[in-house]
This record gives structure tokens, C-alpha cells and sequence, in this order.
């Protein structure tokens, strides 16, 4: 049984892969999770992120054909599991029930 | 357009493959767009700083473990080994405790040498240091002497400018402290060890301050410095050190003096006892006669540090030549001065030892250190012994291995690591075992404050002692294991089908007893050397004789008085010393006779006693009569006999004679019949006893019975005799055994080892006889069948190690003949080895192999015929 648990910046990785659908791998998640949260990041953070993802079995993977890019070499795209889907709704469950539990007046 | 090909390649290197293609594209794209978008230098600076960053644990290529093969196979091996240890206890036990025993032993003598020659070697100029001893040189002989006059270092100090320091020592000497304080009279404590030291001493000598400043400790005269242990005896140790500068002492009853400083405690590896320190300069003040005498020598000693570009041969010459500017002319064609190195002080033991300390000659230490290898190698031997014997019963998992394609080298490397295995754990158990043999030895010896401890600095002589084990020990029943041939076995021939002639076997068997016997037949002859320092008719009487110093000659007619009317005393005397020199004391002097010229004479030594003195221990009168003068002058001599044979008188004619000692003229009243002046190690000397007023500074008293009341008795007279002092005493014969010290520590040093070279030939030979009675097994069962009896079979065992112990007796014979012939020309009256001190040794050890080994030939003579003709 593996752990289900997941960190912050896996979360934002996973919401990405989810989100750029069948076109997540490595640059477009950094590019896109660069542009979205406006801070740099480095793309082995993002290479550690999706390697421990795939072994908790939240997405998979699989390799592009070979094009001009890249001096050859193939691109390696993620896909969302079911797994991680679970996990994604469960966080957002769990987020949204506790932000509901906000007092309206303290910020009046 | 290319990505740094460096940063590429290192990429390349470490990143594991099923991951290298998705980061190196990812960096590659990242990088084209970099170079297109920034600029190239920026592209290339972030490239490289992704692949660092890259550069991560997870990334990294797995280590390929598959040529770890041996790693793996150890642990295997390890587990083998494991099993077997446990599956055979008693083997197992056997060997472990046999070898443990024996690296025990040589790590136990190695750091004991180690110990012996650590003496004074670790005074921060210790390489450059030297004792000027000297040598003085008679027709007859030469003296050695470790002291040196007085003067000596203060001439050498100003006339070689060049030498680093010189300093000088006087003493050490017994004396007396007391609390400077009202009322303190009984309050005394005696120092044994106060040594005067000049202000250069602690820059040569490593003191190890707890208190006070080295460099100014000794500059007045009036200064005292106290070793912890003292001064803790003497204020308890309820004061930190830092209060007690400053508080005064009382010595002997007259300098008051101030504390400058607290010590370490001297250590025992140091031949210069000390527990307090006084500056020279208050020894000057108070000695000004000898102090300035060159010609006197009164227990000073000299020692010199040379610059760095000197050499001791250089200055020895240059001091030769410049003496004479000192020395009377007759001292100086006498008198050589020498330098010793400081840290040999200890080993060369020509010139004596200082009070407190003694002397270990070099080649006993070296002896010490051949002795251990020996219990070492016996051991070994022992051990190589069990591991082959054993062996057979391995022969099945060596056929196996081999069929499935082990290799000879896998099967040496099997049994050598099994066997290290074993060592491994014996060492262990040496380690504990030494240390509790030091324990003991520490607290035996405390009297010489032996400091016998296992330093980190002994690592190198336990991993020698260690790799020289496995080396000897599992290397030869690893070649034997891994020479089995796999078809020998499944045919059921056991491997080692030779037992009779010679094996290799047999021949360790025999050099294991050859050194057993060795151990044996010298601890034999050794023991009849001490029996003769022990029980040797010494010339005169000296049971139940107490010695306790007179120190108030005014008062030693009170003291004498009291004894008298004691019952429990039955005779007393007044003199130097007892016949024979104890505790190093000796009286020296000249004499001639009348008509020899001046500069001519010979060596005797000189005895002072009362007229009881002859009385008193017995001592024969050969010719002549007692001291009838009671006046004490010098006018009445009692020489010895070797005395009158220098001149070739008889007794008879030797009365009446005048001769000349340093002293003065005296007429020989008396011939008193030799008795042993030195100790057996020496030859007896001309001697002559004085009535003299001079040196009668110890009472004899001979008790009728000896128990704490009697002592108790005699100090209360003491304490009313001579007040304000520390009452000491000690046994005549105490005094005397205690001269042969260092050869009662030989000599129950090698009891011990030979005991323990026994016990360990017998483990070898126990491991040798349940190797015969197994292979032979179904050979007993055949000759029983055929109508042998059991105690001819018996007799059959019993003739293997007969004829090699016998073989062994005759290799060991002549190398201890030679070995304690060496060591019996030490001594001037020694045993004469006899043919059958060898037999007993010899038989002995017969005898206890035969007890030790007869279970197992009973046991296999016993052994039913059919269940043996049945084996395989």
C-alpha cells in the first residue's frame, strides 16, 4: 500500500499535469508553472516531483516520437491517474471545507 | 548552437539511464530556448547550473554492486564460520581460549618492555638530554657511579656556554615536613623522595603544573613544591590547590618554607623519584662544605642538554680535556666523565639506580619480548593443530563446494577468513584478559609504582601480534582444506590418510614442546638460583632482626636503655647497616698499608658497629679479638678475610698490623671469617667494621617474637627517645630478599609463562590425540578384533607423543643449556646446572601430556570393534 500523502509543490506539479492534458512533460510544466505562479523555478525541482509521483502511482508516463527538437531526443509526456485524480479532489475537498470554516466577520 | 559539452558530459556520466533522455532533452530544450530568448552566456551558465542541480540522488546512477561478489561471499563465509563455532563448542572453546591465552601473554610482555622502556622519555628535550655519570678507575677496577660532585654543573654551565641547560639534582633524600603552626608538634610527614632541584630543572624535566608558575618555583631558596599526593596528605583534600601557595612547611624541624607551586605526582616510569621539590640553592646553603668539594661525591647528579649541533661524543671530549682544570691531579688520571642518554638511564644498569627507582638491563626487556613471541608461536602451533585435525570432518563441504565449481583460491579464502574469525574473537578476549593480568601486576608491584596500561598507542602491537596470528596460524589449514580433492571424497577416502612418519603436523607438535620444555626445565634451574639467594648460609645471623633509624645520637643510650629492659628484645646493636648492603647503602674507602706510596690502595668498604656488632649476627672471629676500646676513636680495626688476602696474610699474621684508610691509621685487632657483604649477585669484598663515632646511625634490635604488639613496643621507646620524628622500620630480611627484585620478578615471570605454555602444549596435544583416535578409528576396531588388549592399545597411543615430546626434550636440551648458562653468569655464586634438572623438566612434561592425553586413548581403546569397523 502506498502512501497517498502529498507535498505542496507535488500538488502544484500534479494540478499541471492534470491541467496541460496528454501535453505534460518537463519544460511545459515548468514554463506554465513559472508563468502562473510568476516565480522561477528550476526544472529538476519539477523532474523530482514527477519521478516521485510516478512511483506513488499518481500519473504516468510515456515517451513522444523523436522530432527535430531537442537534438533528438523524445519528449517524456505525464498523464494523470486515476490514483492522483482522488488525491487532487481529496486535497481540494479538504481545502475548501476548512476555507468555509472562515469566520465572514473577521475581514469585514 | 550547443549546450556546454562539459556540463553535458558530466550529465551523461552520473545520471541513470531510464531517466537520462527525458532530463538531458528537457535541459537541451530548455537551453535552445535560453540561447534564443537571453543570451548564449546566460543559456550556458543556466544549463550548468540545472545539471547541478540535477546532480541528485535520486538521478544518479545505481551503483552496480555485482563486483562486490567478495563482499558478499564474506558475509557468507562469516555465517559458516559462525555455525561451525557454534556447533562445536568444545573445539571451539579450546582454540579460542588456547590463543587467547597466548596473544595475552606476548601483548602482557610487549607492553611491559613497551613500559621498561618508556622511562624517561618524555622531558621535552628527552633526545638531547644526557646524565653525566661517572667512571672512576682503579688498578683493580672501575667504579660507576650515577652521581657526580657537586660543582660539576655550575663549572659546565659557565665554561660550554654553548651547551642548551645544565642542571643538577641533589638527592633524593628522606626528610621530614611539618605545618608551620602553633601547637603542630606531632603533625610531621615524612617525605621519602625530597629531591633539591635547581631553577633550570622544570625547563628540562616535564613536571606537569597544577599550581604555582614553573619559572619562578624555584628562584628563593626558601621555596617548596609538593606533589599532589602529599599535599593532600598533608592538607586534606578539601582545598583547591591555588590556596596553598604561599602557606609554609617546616623542614626538619628548622627552614621554614613557602609553597610555590603543586605537581603531578612523579610518574612510575620515572627513575628520578620526587614527592617534594626544594630549590638547589637551600641544599647549597645548607651543605656548603660538600657542595663546593669536587673530589666528594654525595648524591648529586648532573644532567645537560646539548644544542642542536652538538654530539655527545663532542662534548665528552671536550670535558675530558677541560677537567683538569678542577680536579686534583690523582682525580683527574681517575675520574671520566660520561654521557648517558636520558631515556637508557633505566636499562643500563651499570651505574645503579636512584633511591625509589631501579634498574631493568636492556637484555632482559629484550628477553621479556622473546619470550611472548614464543607463547605466541606455541599457541599458534596449537591453534593449526585443532584447525587440521579438525579438518577431516570438513572434507564432505569441500567435495561439495568443489563439484559445484568453487576454486582452490575460494576455499583458501573460506578457511582463512573462518580461522580470522576465531582470531578476531581471541584477541578480544586477550584484550581482556591482559588487562586484568595488568591489574594484578599494577597492584603486586605498587611498590615500584609499575603503571601497566593498554594505550592506544599499543593498537599497532595488538594488530602485529594480530596479522602475525593469522598469517602463521590460518594460512597452512587453509592450504591443507583447499587441497582436498573432491573424487578422494565421494569415494569415501578420507584425505590425511599419513598418520605415521613425518607430517607437518608432528613437527609443530615437537617444536611446541621443545619451547614447552624450554619453559620448564629453566623455570626448574631458576627456581634452584632463587632457593640459593634465599637459603644461601650468608656468614652471619640475621632472623627477626628489626632496623630502625637512630637519628639523635645524643639520645640513642636512652633508646638502647629501653630496649634492654624489654623482654620481648633479646639483643641489640648500633651501626651503618646490617652485614650484607641493603637499599644501595655502602660505605666506601681506600686502604694500604704503611709502606705503599700514597696514591696506591684498594677498594673495601667500610662497616661501623658497636662492640656487640660481631655478637650480635653471629659473625665468626677467625683470629684475634672483639673492639676492647670503648672509646669510640679510630684505632681498632676488624677486617675481613678477603681483606687480609690481598696481602697474602694468614689470620694469625694479619694482627697486630697497621693500616691506612682514608679514615686514618688503625692497628687490625680482629679477623672476622667472609661473610657476604653484597648480595649473591656479587662476590664478596674486603670489608673492614669500625667502632667508629661517626655513621652508627641504626639500631638492630632481635625480637623474640614478631607480632604488631612487639612493633607497637618498640616505637613507643622510639617516639620517647627521639622527639618530633616519623618512626620507620623494616626486617634485615626484608631488606636482603628485596636485593634480588628484579631477579624474583624474572623468576615468577617465567612460573608464570612456563604455566601457561604448558597449558596451551596440552590444548595442542589434546587437539593432536582426538585427531589420531578418529582417523584410527577403524584401525583399533581390526586390532581388537584380533585379539589386542586395551591396554596395549593404550600403550599403541601413548607411543605417538612420547617418542615426539621425547624428540622435542632432545632439541630443547642444548638450547636452554645454553640460555641458562648465559643467564647464570650473571651471578658470582650460582648453582651448577645438573643432568638431572633437564630429566625432571623433561619427565614433568611427559607426565602431564601423558594425564592430559591417556582419556582419549582409553576412550578409543574402549570403543566397541563393530561400532568402529562400521565407520564410514
Amino acid at each position: 500500500m502506498k502512501s497517498h500523502s502529498i507535498g505542496e509543490f507535488e500538488e502544484l506539479v500534479l494540478l499541471m499535469v492534470a491541467a496541460l492534458h496528454d501535453q505534460a512533460y518537463g519544460v511545459s510544466i515548468l514554463t506554465e508553472l513559472e508563468k502562473e505562479s510568476g516565480k522561477s523555478m528550476n526544472i529538476s525541482a519539477v523532474h523530482v516531483a514527477l519521478k516521485r509521483m510516478e512511483e506513488k502511482e499518481f500519473v504516468t508516463s510515456r515517451f513522444g516520437g523523436i522530432t527535430g527538437e531537442r537534438g533528438g531526443r523524445r519528449k517524456k509526456y505525464y498523464v494523470i491517474t486515476a490514483l492522483g485524480k482522488q488525491v487532487l479532489d481529496q486535497q481540494f475537498t479538504l481545502r475548501s471545507s476548512l476555507y468555509n470554516r472562515i469566520p465572514k466577520i473577521s475581514f469585514g | 548552437m550547443h549546450p556546454p559539452r562539459k556540463a553535458l558530459k558530466f550529465l551523461r556520466w552520473f545520471c541513470r539511464e531510464d531517466y537520462l533522455e527525458e532530463i538531458e532533452g528537457d535541459l537541451v530544450e530548455l537551453f535552445e530556448e535560453r540561447y534564443n530568448s537571453l543570451s548564449p552566456t546566460q543559456a550556458n551558465r543556466k544549463f550548468i547550473w540545472d545539471v547541478i542541480r540535477s546532480f541528485r540522488l535520486r538521478n544518479i546512477k545505481k551503483v552496480d554492486l555485482s563486483h562486490l561478489k567478495d563482499f558478499m561471499m564474506f558475509q557468507h563465509y562469516l555465517k559458516i564460520g559462525g555455525r561451525q563455532l557454534i556447533n562445536n563448542k568444545g573445539f571451539s572453546g579450546i582454540s579460542i581460549l588456547g590463543l587467547s591465552m597466548g596473544i595475552a601473554c606476548c601483548l602482557a610482555l610487549f607492553v611491559f618492555a613497551d613500559y621498561e622502556s618508556s622511562f624517561d622519555s618524555y622531558h621535552p628535550y628527552t633526545e638531547r638530554s644526557y646524565r653525566v655519570v661517572q667512571q672512576t678507575q682503579y688498578v683493580d677496577q672501575t667504579l660507576y657511579w650515577n652521581t657526580t660532585a657537586y660543582p660539576l654543573a655550575e663549572a659546565l654551565r659557565e665554561d660550554f656556554p654553548n651547551l642548551e641547560l645544565v642542571t643538577q639534582t641533589a638527592g633524593p633524600f628522606n626528610s621530614l615536613l611539618k605545618e608551620d603552626k602553633e601547637g603542630t608538634d606531632n603533625y610531621s610527614f615524612e617525605s621519602k623522595y625530597t629531591l633539591y632541584v635547581d631553577s633550570h630543572y622544570p625547563k628540562a624535566f616535564e613536571l606537569n603544573w597544577l599550581s604555582g608558575d614553573k619559572n619562578t618555583a624555584f628562584n628563593a631558596p626558601y621555596s617548596i613544591v609538593l606533589t599532589e599526593s602529599l599535599a593532600k596528605k598533608i592538607y586534606g583534600s578539601a582545598f583547591s590547590f591555588d590556596t596553598l601557595l604561599g602557606k609554609r612547611l617546616v623542614l626538619e624541624g628548622k627552614e621554614a618554607l613557602e609553597i610555590t607551586g603543586i605537581i603531578e605526582d612523579a610518574p612510575g616510569n620515572s627513575t628520578l623519584q620526587y614527592e617534594v621539590l626544594i630549590p638547589f640553592e637551600l641544599f647549597r646553603l645548607k651543605n656548603p662544605a660538600p657542595s663546593s668539594n669536587w673530589s666528594g661525591n654525595y648524591g648529586g647528579t648532573t644532567f645537560i642538554v646539548t644544542s642542536e649541533n652538538q654530539t655527545p661524543e663532542e662534548i665528552e671530549y671536550a670535558i675530558r680535556i677541560w677537567k683538569g682544570k678542577y680536579l686534583s691531579e690523582e682525580d683527574n688520571s681517575r675520574i671520566q666523565y660520561k654521557l648517558q642518554p636520558l631515556d637508557q638511564m633505566h636499562t643500563e644498569a651499570r651505574y645503579g639506580s636512584s633511591p625509589g627507582s631501579y634498574n631493568i638491563n636492556r637484555s632482559t626487556l629484550m628477553n621479556a619480548r622473546y619470550v611472548g613471541i614464543c607463547i605466541l608461536l606455541i599457541a599458534i602451533g596449537n591453534f593449526v593443530n585443532l584447525v587440521t585435525a579438525r579438518s577431516v570432518n570438513r572434507a564432505k563441504e569441500v567435495g561439495i563446494r568443489k563439484s559445484i565449481g568453487s576454486s582452490r583460491l575460494d576455499l583458501f579464502q573460506q578457511f582463512t577468513w573462518e580461522n580470522s574469525f576465531i582470531v578476531v574473537i581471541s584477541i578480544i578476549f586477550s584484550l581482556l584478559l591482559s588487562s586484568i593480568l595488568f591489574n594484578q601486576a599494577n597492584q603486586v608491584f605498587s611498590s615500584i609504582n609499575l603503571e601497566l596500561n593498554l594505550k592506544l598507542s599499543h593498537i599497532g602491537v595488538i594488530l602485529i601480534i594480530g596479522f602475525l596470528t593469522v598469517l602463521l596460524g590460518t594460512s597452512y589449514p587453509a592450504l591443507i582444506l583447499s587441497r582436498f580433492k573432491p573424487l578422494q571424497i565421494i569415494n569415501n577416502q578420507i584425505p590425511f590418510s599419513k598418520t605415521r612418519g613425518i607430517s607437518s603436523r608432528k613437527a609443530i607438535t615437537v617444536f611446541q614442546f621443545m619451547i614447552v620444555q624450554i619453559f620448564v626445565i629453566a623455570t626448574i634451574i631458576a627456581a634452584f638460583q632463587m632457593d640459593l639467594f634465599k637459603h644461601k648460609p650468608l656468614g652471619f645471623s640475621s632472623e627477626r632482626v628489626l632496623m630502625t633509624p637512630v637519628p639523635q645520637a645524643d639520645n640513642t643510650e636512652l633508646f638502647k636503655n629501653q630496649l634492654q629492659q624489654n623482654s620481648n628484645v633479646v639483643d641489640v646493636t648500633i651501626g651503618s647497616g646490617p652485614p650484607m648492603a641493603v637499599n644501595g647503602l655502602q660505605l666506601g674507602s681506600r686502604f694500604r698499608i704503611p709502606e705503599m706510596p700514597e696514591n696506591e690502595g684498594y677498594e673495601t668498604e667500610l662497616k661501623i658497629g658497636d662492640a656487640n656488632y660481631l655478637n650480635f649476627y653471629n659473625i665468626e672471629l677467625l683470629a684475634g679479638t672483639n673492639f676492647t676500646k670503648k672509646a669510640a676513636t679510630l684505632n681498632e680495626f676488624i677486617v675481613n678475610e678477603s681483606l687480609i688476602k690481598t696481602f697474602g696474610w694468614t689470620p694469625e699474621e694479619a694482627i697486630g698490623r697497621k693500616i691506612i684508610t682514608n679514615e686514618g691509621e688503625a692497628t687490625i685487632i680482629g679477623v672476622m671469617k667472609d661473610f657476604h657483604n653484597n648480595s649473591l649477585q656479587n662476590e664478596i669484598s674486603a670489608c673492614i667494621l669500625i667502632n667508629w663515632e661517626y655513621f652508627k646511625d641504626k639500631a638492630f634490635i632481635k625480637l623474640n617474637k614478631v607480632d604488631s604488639q612487639s612493633i607497637q613496643d618498640i616505637k613507643d621507646m622510639w617516639k620517647k627517645s627521639f622527639t618530633g620524628l616519623v618512626f620507620s622500620y623494616e626486617f634485615v630480611d626484608d631488606s636482603i630478599s628485596n636485593e634480588y627484585f628484579v631477579e624474583t620478578l624474572i623468576f615468577n615471570g617465567f612460573t608464570i609463562f612456563s604455566i601457561v605454555a604448558i597449558l596451551i602444549g596440552i590444548l595442542g596435544l589434546v587437539g593432536l590425540m582426538t585427531f589420531l583416535t578418529t582417523q584410527r578409528t577403524k584401525e583399533v576396531g581390526i586390532r581388537k578384533v584380533f585379539g589386542a588388549s586395551v591396554s596395549e592399545i593404550i600403550l599403541f597411543f601413548s607411543k605417538e607423543f612420547t617418542v615426539l615430546i621425547g624428540l622435542a626434550f632432545l632439541l630443547a636440551l642444548p638450547t636452554t643449556y645454553y640460555l641458562m648458562e648465559y643467564w647464570l653468569e650473571n651471578f658470582t655464586y650460582r648453582i651448577t646446572m645438573t643432568w638431572w634438572m633437564f630429566i625432571c623438566g623433561g619427565l614433568a612434561t611427559l607426565l602431564i601430556a601423558a594425564v592430559s592425553s591417556i582419556t582419549h586413548a582409553v576412550r578409543a581403546a574402549n570403543a566397541n570393534p563393530i561400532v568402529s569397523i562400521k565407520t564410514e
